[in-house]
């Protein structure tokens, strides 16, 4: 019984991925995501995010930005670490929301 | 007058022969009416039902788990075992398109809402004292739903489980089972071909038919 719990806990993992209704996946509108869509030439294809006002209110891997009344957005490095996202995805420096003046790179159209 | 008595007993003679001939006859259908041996056909047909938990996942409905049941005896250790089981589990919506537009399912292992008719072999091994040991293997057909996302499809998995059962009192049997589905699902909105896997664990009880 054990092995059939372990195969069948290695078969639901290997669903699951870094984007999903609440950070990263495609949208056109609100249903799309559990909470809001962004679209826009910031957010080719749409983006799925969480509202924010401090990085503890984003899930990990990404930051709160200063953006469409606070948004989480993926952190990154350097442009490489956008493009899972997609074409039209860049890494730039953005203001924090919980930091007034402070700026943080995250993935972002542009 | 002596014609008339030998006519008689000439009529007796053959009354009685023919007597004897019928009882001759009703004596081997008889013979061939002797109770044949059988499997005790009292115990022959049970029903039942089960409650547990369904772990599904990804495109795999699970949630609260019943199950009811109808068996019948095929030999002394193999019985057929047909199903109708359910599974209600959340509904909210998990699917979404991922960042190379395709579309994906990430449900838990509580989500969603399945309908299933199943056919089935079910064999005792021997056991201890009253609990007594079974194994089964089955096929279904069973309805898959994810109303948060409208999500529709139907999968054929096999069954393969098992489990034990008491009898607690004259016709009343208690029994804890657990059984693996496995097969091909095929589901709307692009989703097409996937793989169908559960698991579902339960106790309930059977009751032995007249």
């Amino acid at each position: 019984m054990l092995a059939l719990a372990a195969g069948l806990s290695l078969f639901t993992a290997c669903g699951s991925s870094d984007v999903s209704r609440e950070l990263g996946a495609q949208c056109q509108a609100k249903r799309d995501c559990d909470e809001r869509c962004l679209s826009g030439e910031d957010f080719p294809s749409g983006m799925c995010t969480l509202s924010c006002e401090t990085d503890q209110d984003c899930p990990t891997l990404s930051r709160c930005i200063d953006a469409e009344g606070g948004v989480c957005l993926y952190r990154c490095q350097v442009p490489a670490d956008c493009e899972f996202l997609g074409t039209g995805w860049n890494c730039l420096a953005q203001e924090r929301r919980e930091v007034a003046g402070e700026e943080v790179l995250v993935c972002i159209g542009g | 007058m002596h014609r008339w008595l030998s006519l008689c007993a000439f009529g007796l003679l053959i009354s009685s022969s023919a007597l004897a001939q019928a009882e001759d006859v009703l004596a081997s259908e008889a013979s061939s009416e002797q109770p044949v041996p059988q499997p005790d056909a009292r115990d022959s047909q049970e029903i039942g039902v089960v409650v547990g938990m369904a772990l599904g996942g990804a495109v795999s409905p699970g949630g609260l788990a019943v199950d009811g049941r109808y068996l019948y005896r095929l030999s002394e250790l193999d019985w057929l075992e047909t199903a109708a089981s359910f599974s209600l589990g959340s509904g909210a919506a998990e699917c979404f398109h991922d960042r190379a537009s395709e579309f994906v399912c990430d449900h838990g292992l509580l989500d969603g809402f399945a309908a299933e008719g199943s056919i089935g072999i079910r064999r005792y091994f021997a056991g201890q004292k009253e609990f007594r040991p079974f194994l089964r293997g089955g096929v279904g057909l069973r309805l898959l739903s994810f109303s948060g996302d409208d999500v529709l499809g139907a999968a054929v998995p096999f069954l393969l489980g098992g489990g034990v059962r008491a009898e607690v009192a004259n016709r009343v049997l208690v029994v804890a089972e657990a059984t693996l589905r496995g097969g091909p699902s095929l589901l709307n909105k692009s989703l097409g071909l996937e793989p169908y896997v559960s698991l579902s664990i339960g106790a309930g009880v059977e009751f032995t038919l007249e």
